[in-house]
């Protein structure tokens, strides 16, 4: 150990205090902050998420035949708070959301997820769905997991089409409401 | 860039980027991509009676046969499926 500097205790107070000041606002409490003689408050840095936690996935499907059930994964380990989905071309034989779409999830209502689906005619309309059922096991328009996006249709106008190049985006740590 | 390709009982259910599925190449998608699409062009004109099934591929002429079959049972025929925006908007609220 060497004692080699001298510093004003004071300003190396208020210093560090305005560091753990800082961590604290970051981390979201309030709790104090042990200053460890050989890392100083490296360790409770290294505990705060990089980039603001915000995480983005995208990517494309394309179903080899018509189908009822699609399914996007993804690794969040939660529930996306933003989808977007949509088709690169308008398809020629499907009027169904599906065959031409461009569809936002909104984050949580009451145990609900919102759907806003926007045609590209103009017309828009909201569905939910049961938040707590895993994709698959719910018949509705669209359900989510911590690893899964799964979109359903019940009619052979709204079937995701053959060939059809899909694009989608999922987001969690922002919102939209 | 990952892509894949999606199999159920060894056949293909889709193709595409990110995660899902088994890990294919570029060229694997390339391929498989285009197939997809020459299928679907193949169903929707034998569909629409643009073609005839003489003109498929004898190799495909069983699945596109049956995938126009599978669609005639769902939408009826052609002349059958025209359907206004008020049908659609209450089959979408018949599953809510």
């Amino acid at each position: 150990m060497a004692f080699d500097k001298v510093v004003d205790s004071t300003a190396l107070d208020t210093a560090l205090t305005a560091t753990a000041d800082a961590i604290r606002e970051k981390t979201g409490t309030a709790d104090p902050i042990t200053w460890l003689e050989e890392l100083g408050f490296s360790e409770a840095i290294a505990g705060i998420s990089a980039g603001g936690g915000v995480k983005i996935a995208t990517g494309t499907y394309t179903v080899a035949s018509n189908q009822n059930d699609v399914i996007i994964e993804h690794d969040f380990g939660e529930i996306p708070d933003v989808v977007l989905t949509w088709a690169d071309q308008k398809s020629s034989t499907q009027s169904g959301y599906m065959g031409y779409m461009l569809l936002g999830v909104v984050t949580p209502l009451d145990g609900l997820y919102a759907w806003k689906c926007v045609y590209t005619s103009g017309s828009s309309k909201i569905v939910y769905s049961n938040s707590d059922k895993e994709p698959g096991v719910y018949k509705s328009f669209f359900s989510v997991s911590d690893t899964q996006v799964g979109f359903w249709s019940n009619s052979a106008s709204s079937q995701a089409v053959a060939g059809l190049l899909y694009r989608y985006i999922l987001i969690k740590g922002v919102s939209l409401l | 860039m990952r892509y894949y390709a999606q199999y159920e009982n060894n056949t293909l259910i889709a193709i595409g980027t990110g995660l899902g599925g088994t890990e294919i190449t570029e060229s694997e998608y390339d391929t498989l991509l285009a197939e997809i699409r020459e299928k679907a062009w193949l169903v929707d004109a034998l569909y629409n009676d643009e073609i005839t099934l003489e003109n498929v591929p004898p190799e495909w002429q069983e699945e596109i046969q049956r995938r126009v079959n599978e669609r005639i049972e769902m939408m009826g025929t052609l002349e059958e499926q025209e359907i206004s925006s008020d049908e659609f908007y209450s089959m979408l609220e018949g599953v809510l």
